[in-house]
């Protein structure tokens, strides 16, 4: 079988060595072939484990001093090496603007079509058959690259990580990169570590819990974060809430805020107004909790819960709780 | 008498050699500018009213009625004064000289006295309302905070010296008898009293002396009025000439570059795309800058202003102005941090036309923000972030949230009668094009609307039909300053409605109206566009609809900026709402020509507002001081905006839970129907 390169992107929440949508692309890739993990800078032989228990087969490597220094284009460098060195079936990587920006370029150097916000990847008869979703999911379109070596990003999401029950040694094959002047356009000159929550990113959040108006008051928001933390969910907030300043901005969900699409949203005290609907139609099961029956949100909601969020949350989260043991 | 005439004539060759190069100066910096875009002097029949209604009538200023009485003798007064220049320049010649036909009869002699007396009403009332509405102890709620205030008091000074010193004058010449008037002229004869007593060689050289003081403070005033804000004494009636007419409201411009259209499908080489420097500006842009006077009735409507925000009208105009008059930091850039305009000033802008509105010299103050933001958005793509997903979603979707096409005739569902939705040709016996709107498609509140306005056009038994193939008109684009991507959409909706051939369109966005009766036209689309308070109120007035069933309510009106102050529609709504039985309307103390906005045009509704206080809670608060039970307004944005604000201050308790925001067509609907028949409330 041949390879299908996933570039790797490192430092996940919770202390994960990788983040968790690269292992999505692993899981992704190992249906078109043998998942060979790109990464970039040094690694240990804890991550090559960690890599190999989503699939890898085999992990390209490189580790060059001024890799980090630079935006963008190293990466597109690296990939293109391991590319030629793979002759791989296809290319993944994740489809977050740095990912896109990687892939794109990574197109253009090896003369490839290019697919990208990619929900789902399938094997086909002449190569990976990509799934998007366009117009605000009003329509599924299915495509396949014809053209060279096929780049294709993946949206967030797109498929629940799974490790494979017996994972092989991965050969770790150092990539001897020499940046070009190009790959040396953008020097990064400053890091800031992002502010860590302790949930997941919203971002890339497979379940995200959003309070609303509704909640009340600031305090009474705690009961979101509770909900949040028995799933596992980020925390998002209405445009009202952080209006109102009980949440900071970063929180926001909708249209001058945050676009999610996780695998489930609850939405608790969220009338459902269409500014904040834009934020999170892309949601794949959406599940609402409104006092109020005509409340919009509940058109859109796959479950709906007519009742006062402060009953029905606690009870949902006892039941949560109860079931974990 | 010769050194008389030396004297004065060496003043006016020195004044006027000073005011000349001002003038020569001022006429550079005007002609460095772009040629007009064409049409600014098509209709001469209406710009020759406008200069009688705005110039000579004062209409404008009169809108405030203290400060207009009061401007209005200042400016009478100026040219009734003008005789009595004419008077003392002849009198430097000859000793006796009087204007040829009317100059001695005694009613001439009255009103050159009569309009001193009101001249210097004018002035007295202009210092009392300076000291009343002082920057220092008003701060920003001063119309003339930011204003130049030095120049003004002496502008004040120097009039109050031109009328002193004529006084004078005159009244020695009454006593010398060289005066023309033998009687009518009251002032200067009690002033001649009053100098009697010097003697007759007294009066004699005062007679001189007057003469010459009051010729060198006029000349003084001329060569002060080139340097400062009375300048528009000059370039306002030129300017009220050449402005947009009837008013640079309703729709925008396209952008042109050197007075030619812009071709977004093949732009020039060398077009220049809005207002990346002050020399993109056109000369009339230009003459708006010199013009102004700095009053600040515009500031005092803004709606940016009065919530905080950095954007004030006058403030914006007159930053251009310095820049223009002084180019000694050249590399500054005209927007951006540090520049002549900071970012948040241009994008603090709802393009609600308050301050076009209330400027009496007819500046343009929406169409320059606007090419400001076309040159920020299409050239340098920097505009507040958020507000790119509106522009991506329009690309996409076809509306600004990203709902796309096939969500956009869900309301239709659970009516109870037919719609015809068309894709191709409307059928003959369909009389109107039924606009949705992305908001009345698509927002529960304008759903609501929509159908109510559907029910209600069914039941008055008019065709009509919805296109299948609407998307956004462009508006949040083209107000944002995304002008190609408008052209992308009005352009594909005028083929869309060209094609179907439609002739009548109802809309209940006030954005859409505007776009579909302003902008098409410049697109090719020439459509009878009604907003549907216009329709409605019209069937109410046939009979075709007939409200029994009493509303018993306390109703407040919104008038929505681009419907009201944009279109001049103010009637059609109150009519609506007057003919609904139990009614009670309470209008907004701002209402119609001054409502204010409720903080969602000028694609506002799509960035966040963080700066001061919010418009829309400012708007709701003064509605709820109504005791409404119903807050009105007939456009969706202001809808969406105000029940926000509304469901803000229920939260707060400061409103009570029963207050309902709402269309006008709602309450009509409510009133339409059988109270049997029917759910409470309205909402279908």
């Amino acid at each position: 079988m041949t390879a299908v390169l996933v570039l790797v992107e490192r430092g996940g929440p919770g202390g994960s060595p990788v983040r968790k949508p690269s292992l999505e692309l692993l899981t992704i890739a190992r249906r078109i072939g043998e998942p060979a993990a790109v990464v970039c800078g040094p690694i240990d032989e804890a991550t090559v484990d960690f890599l190999a228990g989503y699939g890898a087969t085999a992990v390209y490597s490189a580790d060059s001093p001024d890799l980090d220094e630079y935006l963008v284009v190293p990466k597109v460098e690296v990939l293109a090496e391991a590319v030629r060195q793979a002759a791989p079936a296809a290319v993944l990587v994740t489809s977050n603007p740095e990912g896109k920006d990687v892939a794109a370029r990574l197109a253009v150097r090896l003369n490839s079509g290019i697919i990208t916000d990619a929900t789902d990847v399938a094997a086909g008869p002449d190569g990976p058959v990509v799934t998007q979703s366009v117009f605000a999911g009003g329509w599924t379109v299915r495509s396949r690259i014809r053209r060279g070596t096929p780049v294709i990003t993946v949206r967030p999401n797109a498929a629940r990580p799974e490790r494979v029950a017996d994972p092989v040694q991965p050969a770790v094959q150092p990539l001897a990169i020499e940046l070009s002047d190009r790959a040396r356009g953008a020097r990064v000159v400053n890091r800031t570590p992002r502010a860590s929550t302790g949930r997941p990113d919203l971002a890339d959040a497979a379940i995200i819990v959003t309070g609303g108006r509704g909640v009340g008051a600031p305090e009474a928001f705690e009961v979101i974060e509770r909900l949040a933390d028995a799933l596992g969910a980020a925390v998002g907030a209405t445009r009202a809430v952080t209006d109102l300043s009980w949440r900071p901005h970063e929180m926001q969900i909708g249209q001058t805020g945050k676009t999610v699409a996780p695998q489930l949203y609850v939405a608790a005290g969220v009338s459902g107004a269409i500014q904040h609907l834009a934020g999170m139609q892309g949601s794949r099961t959406i599940v609402a909790v409104n006092k109020d029956p005509k409340a919009p949100i509940f058109e859109y909601a796959d479950f709906g819960v007519v009742g006062d969020l402060h009953k029905v949350l606690p009870a949902l989260i006892n039941e949560i709780e109860k079931r974990k043991g | 008498m010769v050194l008389r005439m030396v004297l004065g004539l060496a003043m006016t060759a020195v004044a006027f050699w000073f005011a000349g190069r001002r003038a020569l100066l001022l006429v550079r910096l005007g002609r460095a500018g772009q040629p007009a875009e064409p049409g600014r002097t098509a209709g001469a029949g209406a710009r020759v009213r406008a200069e009688a209604a705005e110039v000579l009538a004062q209409r404008k200023l009169f809108t405030w009625t203290v400060p207009g009485l009061a401007h209005a003798f200042t400016f009478w007064g100026f040219l009734v004064l003008g005789l009595t220049l004419v008077e003392g320049y002849g009198a430097l010649f000859q000793r006796d000289f009087h204007i040829p036909v009317i100059g001695q009869m005694p009613w001439l002699g009255f009103v050159e006295d009569l309009f001193i007396v009101l001249t210097f009403l004018g002035i007295l009332a202009f210092a009392r309302i300076r000291l009343w509405d002082r920057p220092a102890t008003a701060g920003r709620r001063s119309r003339f905070f930011g204003s130049h205030l030095g120049p003004a008091w002496l502008v004040l000074f120097m009039i109050f010296n031109v009328l002193w010193s004529l006084l004078l004058y005159r009244g020695a010449q009454v006593n010398t008898g060289y005066f023309p008037f033998p009687s009518g002229a009251f002032v200067s004869e009690a002033v001649a009293r009053v100098l009697k007593s010097l003697g007759d060689t007294a009066n004699a050289v005062i007679e001189t002396v007057g003469l010459l003081l009051a010729i060198g403070i006029v000349l003084a005033f001329l060569v002060l009025v080139m340097h400062s804000k009375p300048l528009h004494i000059f370039t306002a009636p030129f300017n009220v000439a050449f402005s947009r007419r009837p008013r640079a409201l309703g729709a925008l411009l396209p952008v042109y570059s050197a007075g030619k259209p812009v071709d977004f499908e093949d732009p020039g080489e060398d077009d220049r795309i809005g207002r990346g420097a002050i020399e993109d500006f056109t000369w009339k842009g230009l003459l708006d800058f010199a013009t102004c006077t700095e009053c600040g009735r515009c500031q005092s409507q803004c709606p940016a202003w009065n919530t905080g925000k950095p954007l004030s009208p006058k403030l914006l105009v007159m930053s251009l102005r310095d820049f223009a008059l002084d180019r000694s930091s050249p590399a500054q850039p005209l927007v951006g941090e540090g520049g002549v305009i900071e970012p948040d000033v241009l994008w603090s802008c709802t393009t609600c036309g308050a301050c076009v509105e209330q400027c009496p010299v007819d500046i343009e103050h929406v169409d320059h923000i606007v090419d400001m933001r076309r040159y920020q958005v299409l050239v340098e793509g920097a505009f507040p972030e958020e507000a790119g997903i509106m522009l991506r979603n329009l690309e996409h979707a076809g509306d600004p949230w990203g709902r796309g096409t096939r969500e956009r005739l869900g309301w239709i569902e659970n009516l109870p009668f037919e719609v015809p939705v068309v894709d191709g040709e409307l059928p003959a016996d369909v009389e109107y094009l039924f606009w949705v709107g992305c908001a009345g498609a698509l927002d529960s509140r304008g759903q609501r609307t929509t159908r109510a306005v559907a029910e209600l056009l069914h039941e008055a038994g008019v065709r009509f039909a919805v296109h299948a193939a609407e998307t956004c008109t462009g508006d949040p684009a083209r107000r944002i300053g995304n002008e190609y991507l408008f052209q992308m959409l009005a352009q594909s909706n005028v083929d869309t409605l060209n094609a179907a051939g439609v002739r009548k369109i109802v809309a209940t966005c006030a954005h859409c109206f505007n776009a579909l009766a302003n902008e098409y036209p410049q697109l090719g689309g020439h459509y009878e566009v009604l907003h549907h308070t216009q329709l409605l109120a019209r069937l109410v007035a046939e009979g075709r609809l007939v409200p029994v069933t009493p509303v018993d309510a306390t109703v407040t009106y919104h008038d929505p900026c681009y419907l009201g102050r944009h279109n001049r529609i103010f009637a059609p709504p109150r009519e609506i709402l007057g003919s609904v039985p139990g009614t009670r309307l309470a209008e907004l103390p701002r209402n119609r020509e001054r409502s204010f906005c409720c903080g969602a045009g000028g694609a506002r509704m799509w960035m966040d507002e963080t700066i001061g206080t919010r418009i829309n809670e400012n708007r709701t608060d003064e509605a709820l001081a109504q005791q409404p039970d119903l807050v009105t307004a007939a456009c969706p944005y202001c809808i969406v905006m105000l029940a926000d604000g509304v469901a803000l201050r229920q939260q707060q308790g400061h409103a009570g839970a029963d207050v309902e925001v709402t269309d006008v067509s709602e309450v009509l609907l409510r009133s339409v129907r059988i109270p049997a028949s029917t759910t409470p409330g309205g909402a279908p």
